[in-house]
């Protein structure tokens, strides 16, 4: 079965905007996982229109498996999903079907768990919708795993993108200092690393403007990032 | 060292895969995902968008 023809982001959203008021709390419950969520981290990257980081350029080939028509949640079982959008799973489509929308609700990742999912979200704010999304470095993580244990072309491209996106985070948030926040900071930090060991030191890009952005903190609630410099970042070559 | 797997870890494992084989079959099929034309309209429909971190709150023991 295909997806009506007619099915685009406005749609999407459209839909969005009707599960939070056919089920006001759902959103607040659930988060967005798979490719729609590294599809927002895309287009965030996009508008920060980053000169070092932009968003990388996809051949049409890749454009073409880039993203699906599903939306993935994580956050309720398929049991509690069918009870509450009174439609059973669909097994042939391996979604549910509401509203026009194609829904699943992943119950386990590699990395992902509903627990860490939820605990990690970020919110989604678009002018007409308010949603929650996984945090990227936990995609991420979940990414790196699959291009290891998957032959899924969408993976890879997903994995480029918010490696893209992370190290422009990582960048912005250092050059923003007043905003900084250092704990969470050096926390995403060491799970991106644990994640893909080469990270930082695999990207002279990234390196060079964390070390020219981290040179200019110099509170004492940046020490530990410093710190994590010094172990991380290694010298400038 | 790892721990050794058990059978309701190897059942789990199994499933996971026949759902994830089963689902990007479904991807596959014509019609599925986006066409570069159609990520085009979106990307330009979207308008701001914000992605906000959660704030962490501190517990008071005063």
């Amino acid at each position: 079965m295909t997806a009506p023809s007619v099915y685009d982001w406005n749609r999407i959203r459209a839909a969005l905007r009707l599960l939070q008021e056919v089920f006001p709390g759902f959103l607040e419950n659930v988060v967005l996982i798979g490719g729609g969520a590294c599809w927002f981290y895309r287009e965030a990257l996009r508008q920060w229109k980053d000169p070092v980081f932009p968003v990388p350029l996809w051949t049409e080939a890749e454009e073409a498996v880039w993203l699906s028509k599903d939306v993935d949640f994580m956050g309720l079982d398929r049991e509690e999903a069918s009870q509450l959008l009174d439609t059973p799973f669909d097994e042939a489509t391996h979604t549910f079907h509401f509203r026009g929308l194609e829904l699943d609700f992943l119950e386990e990742g590699l990395r992902l768990t509903p627990q860490n999912a939820v605990l990690s979200r970020r919110a989604v704010q678009l002018p007409e919708v308010v949603f929650y999304v996984a945090e990227a470095s936990l995609l991420y993580a979940e990414k790196c795993v699959l291009v290891q244990t998957k032959e899924r072309p969408q993976d890879h491209l997903h994995q480029r993108l918010l490696a893209e996106f992370l190290k422009c985070e990582f960048c912005r948030e250092i050059e923003n200092a007043a905003a900084l926040n250092p704990a969470r900071w050096v926390g995403r930090a060491r799970a991106v690393k644990s994640a893909a060991l080469g990270f930082f030191g695999g990207d002279a890009r990234l390196a060079r403007r964390l070390r020219a952005g981290i040179e200019r903190l110099t509170a004492p609630e940046h020490n530990a990032i410093h710190h994590w410099a010094k172990h991380h970042l290694g010298a400038p070559s | 060292m790892g721990h050794p797997k058990t059978q309701r870890d190897q059942a789990t494992d199994a499933a996971l895969t026949a759902a994830d084989q089963h689902k990007q079959r479904w991807k596959e099929r014509p019609g599925n995902r986006y066409t570069a034309a159609e990520l085009r309209v979106m990307s330009e429909s979207l308008g701001r968008l914000r992605i906000l971190e959660q704030e962490f709150h501190v517990m008071r023991l005063d």
